[in-house]
């Protein structure tokens, strides 16, 4: 047995304070968490934590040695540049570990501000490439870089190489077609978008009607999907969405499709002793919209098989009850190793 | 390496066992009787048990709702028991509908084991909704906050071990 001298930072979501307490005890090394307004990009009705359940969080975070990030990964908005200072300003008030931070000009306020205070740059920045990490590590001092989920497992290891700030990667949850933090897709049915309120869908443009076991999804009255009896749903945004996107030839007749893509989840599951052999620092799930019970088994799962990956790399196997586990948690009918895995790269 | 979590022992405790026996052994066994029966029960007569269930929880600090439910009005389906209730909540209390009105805010259905599930907090409500098993209509924005409630309630560890294995 050859245990890896490296490891990886498991980095759980945490939409509540009951999702981070069952995140800590299934194991993650670190939660990431955001305040109740539009500067996290999980701006959800009854989301997301309180000032108060943020103090709890970070005492029983550090208690148990771990550690919580701070996401404030929307961009501030004109006039309102106050409202994303505060919420950095309550993020070291309450001693988080990092932050998670999209816009330069917020990283600019953090930097001066704080200067000891731990700078994550957030997915949402759209960094893919060495030098755009290594200019924001230059000017604002980062740590990490979160990765957008569209580069190989050759590119990110390349990153790695030419880079010396450490490398965060999505390891499992939904998957978006979108080039990170620069999806307005949503604001043409609603006006609202994910970088600017935090929500791609925001809940008051949807509306569910079922008929008959037949499912109509509408986004401020507009037809997204319609689902069969029995078909799987997924969230109600515009990219999920199906729509008259060709013609049958047979019939003359539209034909409903994915016209961006299908509902679908990362699952890097097989791929943790290749992550771990690169030097990639941190391993993230994707779901603080997700119930406690979603956080635990996901976290569970990721626990046991990175510590399986770190002890013997060499012989790991994912475990079918592993696959399992995360699968029936799965958006959409498929899961996929996205962008990591592209032979024709 | 840190531990994966694992149930406490508080499944063994009284509350845990009689759920446990009730909700494995006597519940399923009793379905399709409870669905002929429920399906000639009067809604306002459902709506009136249930409440005082929600009023015990309440009482018990367990079920609190928040204040943006005040005012609003609910519609629970059970689908395999052919449950019908509807009720709404006041002042931070829970209320029965007793002329339940066609269209209520928020309209939920479900199987008796999904229910059940979501209340112990063992199964993701975006997991059942994707497998078409929970179905959720009218105003989601409040369902959002029904949702995000439940889900950030501390449950009781008796509640949370009831009955595992049963319905997930």
């Amino acid at each position: 047995m050859q245990p890896s001298s490296r490891t990886i930072e498991l980095v759980a979501p945490a939409g509540s304070l009951a999702a981070l307490k069952i995140a800590l005890q299934a194991g993650a090394d670190a939660v990431y968490l955001g305040l109740q307004n539009a500067t996290n990009a999980r701006n959800f009705s009854g989301l997301n934590f309180s000032e108060a359940h943020l103090r709890s969080g970070v005492e029983l975070a550090h208690h148990m040695g771990r550690k919580v990030l701070f996401a404030i990964n929307t961009f501030p908005q004109a006039g309102r540049v106050a409202e994303w200072r505060a919420a950095v300003d309550v993020a070291h008030s309450l001693e988080a570990d990092a932050v998670i931070i999209a816009d330069p000009g917020l990283l600019a306020y953090a930097r001066d501000r704080y200067p000891d205070m731990r700078l994550h740059l957030s997915v949402q920045s759209s960094a893919t490439h060495a030098d755009a990490i290594e200019f924001m590590r230059e000017q604002f001092g980062i740590r990490r870089a979160v990765l957008p989920r569209v580069l190989t497992l050759a590119e990110i290891e390349k990153l790695i190489r030419q880079t010396s700030v450490e490398i965060e990667v999505f390891g499992f949850g939904s998957l978006c077609v979108m080039a990170e933090g620069r999806c307005l897709l949503s604001s043409y049915a609603t006006g609202e978008s994910p970088n600017s309120h935090g929500v791609c869908s925001p809940a008051h443009a949807v509306r569910w009607h079922d008929q008959d076991g037949h499912l109509e999804a509408r986004l401020n009255d507009i037809l997204i999907d319609r689902y069969a009896p029995g078909e799987p749903a997924a969230y109600p945004t515009l990219c999920k969405g199906r729509f008259a996107a060709g013609i049958d030839r047979s019939t003359d007749a539209d034909m409903a499709d994915h016209a961006l893509e299908e509902p679908t989840s990362l699952n890097a599951l097989s791929l943790l002793p290749r992550l771990l052999g690169m030097g990639v620092s941190a391993l993230k799930i994707e779901g603080r919209q997700r119930s406690p019970a979603y956080v635990g088994q996901v976290t569970a799962t990721l626990r046991a098989a990175l510590d399986s990956a770190q002890a013997d790399p060499a012989r790991f196997a994912a475990r079918p009850e592993w696959q399992f586990s995360l699968s029936r948690h799965a958006e959409g009918s498929q899961v996929t190793q996205g962008a990591f895995e592209r032979p024709w790269k | 390496m840190k531990n994966a979590y694992t149930p406490t022992q508080e499944q063994d405790s009284l509350p845990g066992k009689l759920g446990a026996r009730f909700l494995t052994a006597i519940l399923p066994a009793l379905t399709p009787g409870l669905a002929s029966v429920g399906r000639r029960l009067p809604r306002p007569f459902v709506s009136a048990h249930f409440v005082v269930a929600l009023e015990g929880a309440r009482h018990m600090h367990w079920l609190v709702p928040p204040p943006q439910l005040d005012g609003r009005s609910f519609t629970i389906r059970i689908e395999d028991l052919g449950l019908c209730v509807s009720f709404t909540c006041r002042q931070g209390r829970f209320r029965p509908l007793w002329n339940p009105v066609p269209t209520t805010d928020l309209d939920i259905s479900a199987r008796l084991a999904d229910f059940a599930s979501l209340a112990r907090g063992t199964t993701d409500a975006d997991t059942l909704f994707f497998q078409r098993r929970l179905k959720i209509a009218g105003d989601i924005d409040l369902g959002l906050i029904v949702k995000n409630w439940l889900d950030a309630m501390e449950r009781p560890a008796w509640l949370t071990h009831t009955g595992q294995g049963f319905g997930g």
